[in-house]
């Protein structure tokens, strides 16, 4: 990376002061990233306390390196990213990645999906860096757009190429939570890089008819639904749609999931006291269902303090793009908004049983390096996108 | 464009975060109270079913331990005031007859008899578990109003049953419950650090000595659930999810139920025989303890093994009050295997009595003999057929105190074996003088080694928990004189061993040389009748003296149970011959002078030993008089059960 900073620095003859770096840096982000993880921190050690204490230390351990790689983010200019070529060897690499998962003995499988990738003692989720590399690159593409809005055929068939292929990757493997979260990604880059409207609306509407289609589907108990969907997405509908149905079965994670969050209420039973949440009624208590511990033991204040928290940072990234006066900066944070927004809103949805269970973690919050890590990193890129605006060089452009 | 995008994009992410908030208050604020009522009344609690420990049998299948289903009252803790779980508790002492205090405390609800609130010793959700061998009337009074009782369940657990006839107590061990032995026990405090799934329940009972501790991952099962559904009085409506436990695995051990309880019987009626004798040679008016093992010489297989006196293991099925520990302190330890007291339960002050008399490990005496022949062999000191004229009294060096032979008999000509079969002290500290004079301190160091080479001085490898390796006195006694060191290590006098150690030490002898490690448990068999391990002979190692010297040296303990011999009224009716020796050893004793303690070891049939037995009975007199005849009654015993077709 250094490397391409120094070519870059070279050629345009651009550099700004660390002085003045520092001083653009956006300090309440970084706040309240730090607020989140001491959430994070204390939401873990409610989830574990009684499992296993090392998830507490690992989590606290994967912080400080996702702060070191955060830093790391800060040290180059963010559009040497947008030179050449370089973006389509990351992506390659994370298609690359994607493929190597799914060979057998390579890649490892949890909770029925073949994900991880086992390097020496290091497990990681190329899914992760996948999503990362997604931004970046729909970034660069839309960005080099002329024409605006975008709707011409050959600039739309390049972006669905370049969307579809991780897309189905990551669908077949099979995680349909994080490939709904690179459908969120494209998404928000594209609507904010300019998609024509009327391309926007005609998506929603083959969203809306797709998934009505598919309940219907569903409450007619047609058989077509039983070739279209694999039977553990059937019994996801199931749940969500009647999670009473089987309380001990598949209902039971919305079923105690509900009772935990609810039985919260206003200020929550106190730190290490949610019974649902060390009786061990929550199922994967550190990880996809961490909400359902915090608003457990924090009640209604603490869950909306969580909420309150993920909007200023996301807000901070809204300022952040807007001042931002180069499209490919604009359009990596439209990108990784829309990444975080999706999997929080999908994540706590699930918990409160607005939408249907898919297994998403909570990003910041729940137990787990790769994602963590590739946080840190986006987090870096829009800090790193803050620091550099009002550069001599974007007058230039 | 890309500015008013942006906007747009805040304002999806807004309204999407405005929906996430307005759904949380709805389930909090809104539906709190249906939930929390779910939480607290309608909940599903995990009830944990304590998997029945797996039993130990005798080598032929008789039932040594086993396990009974008794009644238990497990308390869930239930979301009522704590006016109303004080009151509770209140009934409860009185229904179980228990303190208030100890019921509050089992119950653990933060509450004391004040109704003060006190820590908490578990989080809430945690069952608690009140009282177990609960009588029937407790049982009905409990089930019968459940009104009374909120979050009391009953149930039945698997309790640990022993036999009544203190079967080799020390060595089959005890159980304690999980919560007392994890504070005393490592392997107890590690478990409790990992709490992975199958993690120890509270008041699971776990084994704390003997084959209880040593295979307790063995005896354990896995612990089963239910999850129930439970009402708003803490009482069970509905099983939800029930996982079955998996009993433990079964031990067959190597012990023979009808020879250790024979021998310990024995040994009870021959300590009071002794004890009650007309003064004379034989009387030994404080001979109170017993050990002695029995152990086969090609497996290694232990047949009996005795510490007496023991005690009736069923005192563990309640509380221990420290004044039961102090009474179980001379028979709570294994003395086979490592230091137990003198049984001073029937002085005025057991305490002071304890360094008035031996411990269970003993300086060997003349039983060491065989060992001083062999090394002394193997060394090149003497030859099989070296002679020496006794001396009577025999002084290794100027100025040092006289050695003399029991008895202060004069033996004429001996050589080794009739050394052997007289357990004339002068040749042995002869032997014992001529080795430092040859090898200078570098004997001190030889001799150690060929004694760890038989067991002696280091652990004989059983299963048990805290076995000791004895004492090597003549390492510090060589510091100051090198020969007085050998010349009383020769003879047993300078070292102190376990009645296991001798054991071993005596299979080696008739083994040629090949240690074996002493077993306890012969096979492991799974809930199914499926063997899952059998355990193998292990040879520990093998001595590398030369069999010849063997030959000699086990023909002189042949000679030992010889007319003439110093056993020879000992072993007449056997139909084969036996190799033994007998050893007086002797201890001088602050405030009491010297007690002689009596120690036995034998092997037999002499031509194909098959079983090798130690016995020792501290302050017992003479080797052949008060543990010989155990021995003897040992290897008849093991006769009849093991060597005549029945």
């Amino acid at each position: 990376m250094a490397f391409f900073a120094g070519v870059f620095i070279r050629e345009t003859g651009v550099r700004m002061k660390i002085s003045r770096l520092l001083r653009q840096l956006d300090v309440p982000l970084v706040l309240f990233v730090i607020a989140l993880a001491v959430i994070s921190i204390v939401a873990i050690s409610g989830a574990t306390y009684t499992i296993d204490p090392v998830y507490l230390k690992q989590q606290i351990y994967w912080y400080g390196l996702g702060i070191l790689l955060l830093a790391a983010t800060l040290l180059f200019d963010y559009r040497v990213l947008a030179q050449g070529r370089f973006v389509y060897l990351l992506y390659g690499f994370g298609l690359f990645l994607l493929v190597l998962v799914m060979i057998p003995g390579v890649g490892t499988s949890a909770k029925g999906a073949q994900q991880w990738l086992k390097i020496g003692a290091f497990q990681f989720q190329p899914s992760e860096f996948m999503k990362l590399f997604l931004i970046i690159l729909l970034a660069k593409v839309t960005s080099e757009v002329k024409r605006l809005p975008i709707r011409d055929w050959k600039t739309l068939g390049k972006l669905s190429g370049l969307f579809a292929l991780p897309f189905f990757l990551v669908l077949i493997q099979p995680d349909l939570g994080t490939a709904l979260v690179l459908l969120g990604i494209a998404a928000s880059v594209l609507l904010v890089a300019g998609l024509d409207w009327r391309i926007i609306l005609a998506g929603l509407s083959s969203v809306t008819v797709l998934v009505g289609g598919v309940l219907t589907l569903y409450f007619t108990d047609h058989p077509l639904l039983h070739t279209l969907l694999q039977d553990h997405q059937i019994e996801r509908i199931e749940t969500f749609v009647n999670p009473a149905s089987d309380p001990s079965g598949a209902g039971y994670q919305l079923t105690q999931s509900m009772i935990a969050v609810g039985s919260g209420q206003l200020s929550g039973k106190g730190f290490h006291n949610g019974t649902q949440a060390q009786g061990k009624w929550i199922p994967e208590p550190h990880n996809d269902f961490i909400f359902a511990v915090f608003a457990e033991e924090f009640g209604f204040i603490g869950g909306s303090l969580l909420l309150c928290t993920f909007i200023f940072l996301l807000y901070r990234m809204v300022k952040v793009g807007l001042q931002c006066e180069e499209r490919f900066g604009a359009y990596i944070v439209a990108g990784v908004i829309g990444m975080i927004v999706f999997q929080v809103f999908q994540n706590i949805g699930m918990t409160v049983g607005i939408l249907p269970i898919t297994g998403l973690p909570l990003p910041f919050i729940s137990y787990g390096g790769s994602a963590l890590l590739m946080e840190m990193v986006a987090i870096g890129l829009v800090l790193n996108i803050g620091m550099r605006r009002n550069d001599e060089f974007l007058f230039r452009d | 464009m890309t500015y008013h995008r942006l906007h747009v994009l805040w304002l999806i992410v807004f309204l999407l975060f405005v929906t996430l908030i307005l759904r949380l208050s709805w389930v909090q604020l809104g539906g709190g109270e249906k939930y929390q009522k779910q939480a607290a009344e309608n909940n599903f609690k995990q009830i944990p079913v304590v998997a029945p420990r797996g039993n130990i049998y005798d080598h032929s299948g008789e039932k040594l331990v086993g396990n009974e289903s008794l009644f238990t009252a497990i308390y869930l803790e239930t979301d009522e005031s704590e006016k109303e779980k004080l009151a509770t508790a209140k009934r409860l002492s009185k229904a179980l007859k228990m303190p208030l205090d100890e019921v509050l405390e089992k119950m653990d609800v933060g509450l004391n008899a004040d109704g003060d609130a006190v820590p908490r010793k578990q989080p809430p959700y945690y069952p608690k578990k009140i009282k177990d061998r609960l009588s029937e009337k407790e049982v009905v009074r409990i089930s019968e109003h459940p009104k009374q009782f909120k979050g009391v369940n009953i149930t039945l657990e698997p309790l640990r049953d022993y036999r009544d006839d203190t079967f080799a107590v020390q060595t089959i061990g005890y159980v304690r419950p999980f919560a007392g032995a994890k504070a005393s026990l490592n392997k107890y405090k590690k478990a409790q650090d990992q709490p992975e799934e199958g993690g120890y329940l509270d008041w699971e009972q776990v084994g704390m000595d003997g084959i209880e501790y040593s295979y307790q991952d063995e005896l354990r099962g896995q612990n089963g659930y239910r999850v129930v559904r439970v009402n708003s009085s803490g009482k069970l409506v509905d099983v939800i999810k029930e996982i079955h436990p998996k009993p433990g695995n079964d031990l067959y051990t190597t012990l023979d139920e009808k020879m250790q309880l024979e021998t310990e019987a024995f040994i009870k009626k021959h300590l009071s025989y002794l004890r009650t004798q007309a003064p004379g040679r034989h009387r030994a008016p404080y001979a109170r303890n017993a050990y002695a093992v029995a152990m086969e010489v090609k497996t290694g297989n232990i047949r009996t093994m005795v510490s007496y006196p023991d005690y009736d293991p069923n005192i563990w099925n309640g509380p221990v009050s420290a004044e039961d520990y102090k009474d179980l302190t001379p028979v709570i330890r294994n003395g086979t295997i490592r230091e137990a007291p003198y049984d001073a339960r029937h002085t005025a002050n057991p305490e002071k009595e304890y360094p008035r008399h031996p411990f269970s490990v003993l300086p060997p005496g003349s039983t060491f003999k065989p060992m001083t022949a062999l090394m002394a062999l193997d060394q090149g000191l003497i030859g099989p057929y070296t002679t020496f004229r006794d001396p009577g009294t025999y002084y290794y060096a100027p100025g040092t105190p006289p050695i003399n032979n029991s008895g202060n008999h004069n033996y004429g000509t001996l050589d080794v074996r009739k050394a052997l079969m007289k357990s004339a002290n002068t040749f042995f500290a002869w032997t014992g003088s001529q080795w430092y004079r040859k090898e200078g301190k570098k004997s001190i160091k030889q001799f150690q080694d060929y004694t760890h080479q038989f067991g002696l001085g280091v652990k004989t490898g059983v299963p048990l928990k805290g076995e000791q390796d004895g004492t090597e006195g003549y390492v510090s006694i060589s510091e100051r004189s090198g020969i007085g060191a050998m010349v009383l290590g020769s003879f047993g006098q300078a070292q102190r061993y376990t009645a296991m150690q001798l054991a071993q030490y005596t299979a080696t002898l008739a083994n040629e040389g090949k240690r074996m490690r002493p077993q306890l448990v012969e096979k492991v068999v799974d809930k199914d009748g499926d063997t899952v391990d059998r355990v193998e002979p292990e040879v520990l190692n093998r001595s590398e003296i030369d069999p010849k010297f063997f030959d000699t040296v086990q023909k002189g303990m042949v000679q030992v149970t010889q007319p003439g011999g110093t056993a020879s009224h000992l072993f007449k009716d056997f139909p084969f011959k036996v190799a033994a020796k007998t050893g007086t050893s002797e201890q001088d004793i602050p405030g009491r002078g010297r007690v002689e303690n009596s120690v036995f070891i034998c092997y037999a049939p002499a031509d194909d030993p098959e079983v090798a037995i130690a016995a020792i009975v501290p302050e017992g007199g003479y080797g052949g008089k008060a543990a010989g005849p155990i021995a003897e009654k040992m290897l008849e015993l093991y006769y009849q059960e093991f060597m005549t077709e029945s």
